[in-house]
């Protein structure tokens, strides 16, 4: 198959396959889900380009994996039903140190991760002590803590 | 001994029984809660835009094709997109059999096994060059003792005293169905695959 439209299909599937199996997939980045993500770049890579080890066939599908995504980029910031499609939005999980759980359920987020990102972050040893937790488009998940009364 | 074998048979499959339907049912509670309302959160500080809908809109698509990818791995599984029992295939005319992948993938190395049951001294296999030249042959095993072009087909004749297997390792030039045939001593088998891409 021609490598335009090879990298093509790639770039829709994994684009695809991600977003089916949610913004929470690899975007914890631990030591096994960093392996998974290498072997996923191998499996890929081999697909992409078969038997063909040419210069020409490397420039090619470096040129049509990033020139889909300068497309894809455009039309995000052109269509917002586009952008919400492909990537869906950030959605708040913790409101007022109150967790949101049916949200975080569905989104495969617990209780856990956020007083994780909390810790690490904000130095937050409570869930009251979050003002919300956003659960952002990149899967990650920001912390905005609760104000502290000053002490007079 | 049998009676042992059965009921080992038996405890595999009320196990797999059991685990397909633990699956549907946590698919089903999945998809219901996906179907259900979520918690809406009223006026925040935050300067962003809360995709509560958006998200909600999108957990059915994503159940959907979780399921799908499930059921795509299933029948991967199984052999429906290659390499497995729902693949393989077999042919038979008279002391001929032949065996085949149905479903092959681009440039991935087959083998198409010919068993002749019966001593010929002389046996020629034909194929039509039209789909010899869709399946480009990377080895045969044995080789043969002479190869050639007649009549748009392609000829090998191999030395045979015995009865014996020929294999053709084949690799997928093109995607799409491909139909043709082999004839092996006069005994014609139609012979059919589909190439993914």
């Amino acid at each position: 198959m021609n490598p335009v439209f090879r990298g093509i299909a790639v770039y829709i599937f994994l684009l695809i396959i991600f977003r089916i199996t949610g913004k929470r997939t690899l975007s914890q980045a631990t030591t096994f889900e960093f392996v998974l993500l290498l072997i996923i770049s191998e499996v890929t890579q081999g697909a992409m380009v078969g038997e063909d080890y040419s210069l020409m066939n490397c420039f090619l599908l470096i040129m049509t994996l990033l020139g889909v995504d300068i497309l894809f980029s455009f039309l995000k910031s052109k269509f917002k039903t586009f952008d919400r499609v492909t990537e869906g939005g950030a959605v708040i999980i913790v409101d007022k140190g109150r967790p949101l759980t049916q949200r975080m359920k569905l989104s495969r987020v617990d209780e856990e991760d956020v007083l994780e990102a909390a810790r690490s972050l904000h130095g937050l040893e409570r869930m009251e002590q979050i003002k919300y937790a956003v659960l952002e488009v990149d899967g990650s998940i920001s912390i905005i803590p609760r104000e502290q009364k000053k002490s007079t | 001994m049998r009676c042992a074998h059965d009921r080992d048979s038996a405890f595999f499959v009320a196990r797999w029984q059991a685990f397909f339907k633990y699956s549907a049912q946590l698919f089903v509670n999945n998809l219901s809660m996906a179907l259900q309302d979520i918690e809406t959160v009223g006026q925040h500080s935050l300067q962003m835009e809360d995709d509560a809908e958006g998200f909600r809109k999108g957990l059915w698509p994503q159940r959907i094709g979780r399921l799908l990818m499930f059921l795509s791995l299933l029948a991967a599984a199984g052999g429906l997109f290659g390499t497995g029992p729902l693949s393989i295939t077999t042919g038979k005319a008279g002391t001929v059999e032949i065996r085949y992948e149905k479903f092959l993938r681009f440039e991935n190395e087959t083998a198409l096994e010919l068993k002749l049951e019966q001593a010929s001294g002389t046996t020629t296999v034909i194929f039509p060059n039209d789909y010899i030249s869709s399946l480009r042959v990377a080895r045969i095993q044995p080789q043969p003792e002479s190869t050639a072009i007649i009549d748009n087909h392609v000829v090998y004749t191999f030395n045979q005293t015995d009865k014996g297997e020929i294999m053709f390792f084949i690799s997928p030039e093109k995607s799409g169905s491909v139909k043709g045939s082999v004839k092996v001593n006069d005994q014609l088998i139609p012979l059919s695959h589909f190439i993914y891409p």
